[in-house]
């Protein structure tokens, strides 16, 4: 069977993204748009998967996609019994900024405790940081933090990343104790309790 | 410094291919293999059984259903045409009759019911060539020809429905969109070149008025998951739902390519062929002449469907022609006249290289991603 070669781009990597519910992209958006715009935006994303985002509007909608995506193909992604989260090295250039990226796995994926990030390329899958999830069972004002023996005050609902290098940091969350791995991309503390993906 | 676009064939002049040309019902082919045809030379006859037709007598003349056939003016077996008397009653002050609603035969009359049954006229239907060419293959079983001919093949980027033939009527400018009340029975049997975008209600009423063809630059998504059940066009499969709908740049409204609306209007008032579900437009060439590069090429005879339009992957260079794919922008056409040495930071976020693509009334700057060669 002869393949014509074609450019293909971070969208390849779903192949059900006709299966996706419109609605749900809609909600993550911070912004109204009718919903057959979104229809043809993703259709279209299929057709040329090579394009890009030149708007902050359309980055918005690929990351609503994404997470979307991510949701029903979650196994492709996230290791449960191994805590940790594997995505392709692509998509660190494809969704800016970094803690947006990650902030929208977290959002969408089921995290508790620890969760590793790896990112895969051809060489091999390397450990670039952690989301640390820490459980959440009163509401306060705010949240105390100790990270390599410096305290931090964090905001309640806050997705927080810490440029830590090294491969262990004891983290902890008011009187929880966790094991975090830094790395390139850091660690991040997600405090935002429940999220759309608990709905 | 090395970027890459997908290069796109989608307007290929003068190529050499087959075309298929179907009898419509049973029939018989006539030409035979080798043969040199025009366009209207006549390549076989089928005879099409139009049905049967109920006709209300009783009703009609306001008699039980019974009593009905005794008024009937044609016997059973007879041939009756649109607009004759079918039956008559008259008493002493008034009359009534029923006349035949079409060209048929009388068949028979239904005591019960009080309707007489007409069956429709078989007619002959000649199946014409169509284009100049050779008669490559012939399948008397299944009642088709195909024929090697030169034509201008035009690749759209998706679309569905089975092949049709009918004449192009290019109704809008590229940038426009077709309107539902531009659809009437004026448009039977052709192919619309419709402009930017068609709605799901305007291809419900081109079906109603048995238009074979429309070609246009974009669809609304959903209105194309209605029809085939999804929007990847990777996943659907050969439908057909009462036209054939070829579409040249993507989902939403998008201004159909100069490149192929400039090559449709050329070909306005001329045959053609459409066939949605593999994208194609056939342009048949209009010179005779072209047998005589015909004489000279053999192709092999299809055996399953045809590939895929040619796409490859291509370097960027200064001077390439250049299709714009993604708004706000998508479908205009252009030719690269500067390609950026360094990365840009888009708003989005995004770092690349943006190119500089000239087109008649203004230059824009785009990445290099968004562009595909044509």
């Amino acid at each position: 069977m002869l393949v014509n070669p074609k450019l293909s781009g971070i969208f390849d990597y779903f192949n059900n993204l006709d299966d996706l519910s419109i609605e749900n992209i809609a909600r993550w958006l911070p912004f109204k748009i009718e919903t057959h715009a979104i229809e043809n935006f993703v259709a279209n994303r299929i057709l040329y998967p090579q394009t890009v985002p030149a708007t902050e509007q359309e980055m918005e909608i690929d990351l609503s996609i994404l997470r979307e995506a991510v949701r029903i193909n979650s196994r492709l992604f996230y290791n449960h019994s191994r805590s940790s989260i594997v995505i392709p090295s692509e998509f660190e250039a494809r969704f800016p900024p970094l803690i947006k990226l990650i902030s929208a796995l977290a959002d969408v994926l089921v995290l508790n405790g620890v969760t590793k990030i790896f990112v895969k390329s051809w060489v091999g899958s390397r450990l670039m940081g952690s989301i640390v999830t820490p459980p959440l069972t009163q509401q306060k004002e705010s949240i105390l933090i100790t990270l390599s023996g410096k305290k931090y005050n964090l905001v309640p609902n806050s997705f927080t990343r810490f440029p830590v290098l090294s491969r262990h940091e004891d983290l902890a969350v008011d009187n929880s104790l966790f094991d975090a791995s830094g790395g390139r991309f850091g660690i991040f503390v997600d405090l935002r309790g429940s999220k759309l993906s608990n709905k | 410094m090395n970027l890459n676009a997908n290069l796109r064939l989608r307007v290929n002049v003068d190529h050499i291919t087959h075309v298929r040309r179907d009898l419509v019902g049973r029939g018989n082919i006539t030409v035979s293999l080798h043969q040199e045809v025009s366009p209207e030379t006549v390549l076989g006859v089928s005879t099409i059984n139009g049905g049967f037709f109920s006709v209300p007598i009783a009703k009609a003349l306001g008699v039980l259903p019974a009593g009905g056939e005794k008024y009937l003016q044609h016997p059973v077996g007879t041939n009756v045409y649109k607009g004759e008397l079918l039956a008559l009653k008259r008493n002493f002050m008034r009359q009534k009759l029923a006349l035949s609603p079409i060209d048929g035969v009388v068949s028979q009359y239904d005591p019960v019911k009080g309707e007489l049954l007409l069956k429709y006229l078989t007619r002959q239907s000649p199946l014409t060539s169509g284009v100049h060419g050779i008669v490559d293959f012939i399948d008397q079983d299944l009642g088709y020809v195909l024929i090697k001919t030169m034509v201008t093949e035009i690749y759209g980027m998706f679309g569905c429905g089975n092949q049709r033939m009918g004449i192009i009527n290019v109704l809008n400018n590229p940038g426009v969109i077709l309107a539902q009340d531009q659809v009437s029975r004026a448009l039977e049997k052709q192919i619309i070149v419709a402009g930017a975008l068609v709605y799901g209600s305007t291809l419900r009423k081109a079906i109603e008025s048995e238009v074979s063809g429309i070609i246009v630059g974009g669809i609304n998504a959903r209105d194309f998951r209605a029809m085939m059940g999804t929007w990847d066009v990777a996943k659907r499969t050969g439908k057909d739902f009462g036209l054939s709908l070829v579409v040249t740049e993507g989902f939403g409204p998008l201004m159909m390519g100069t490149d192929i609306h400039e090559r449709l209007k050329m070909h306005n008032g001329r045959f053609a062929f459409i066939n949605g579900n593999t994208n194609r437009v056939l342009l048949p060439s209009t010179d005779p002449d072209s047998i005589m590069s015909l004489r000279k090429v053999a192709l092999a005879i299809p055996k399953g469907p045809q590939a895929d339009p040619y796409i490859t992957v291509s370097d960027m260079v200064l001077g390439k022609k250049v299709r714009i794919v993604w708004p706000p922008f998508a479908g205009w056409q252009g030719k690269v006249v500067a390609i950026d040495q360094t990365s840009t930071i888009l708003p989005s976020g995004i770092s690349t290289y943006l190119i500089t693509v000239d087109m008649s009334s203004r230059r824009l700057r785009v990445p290099y991603s968004n562009v595909e060669l044509v």
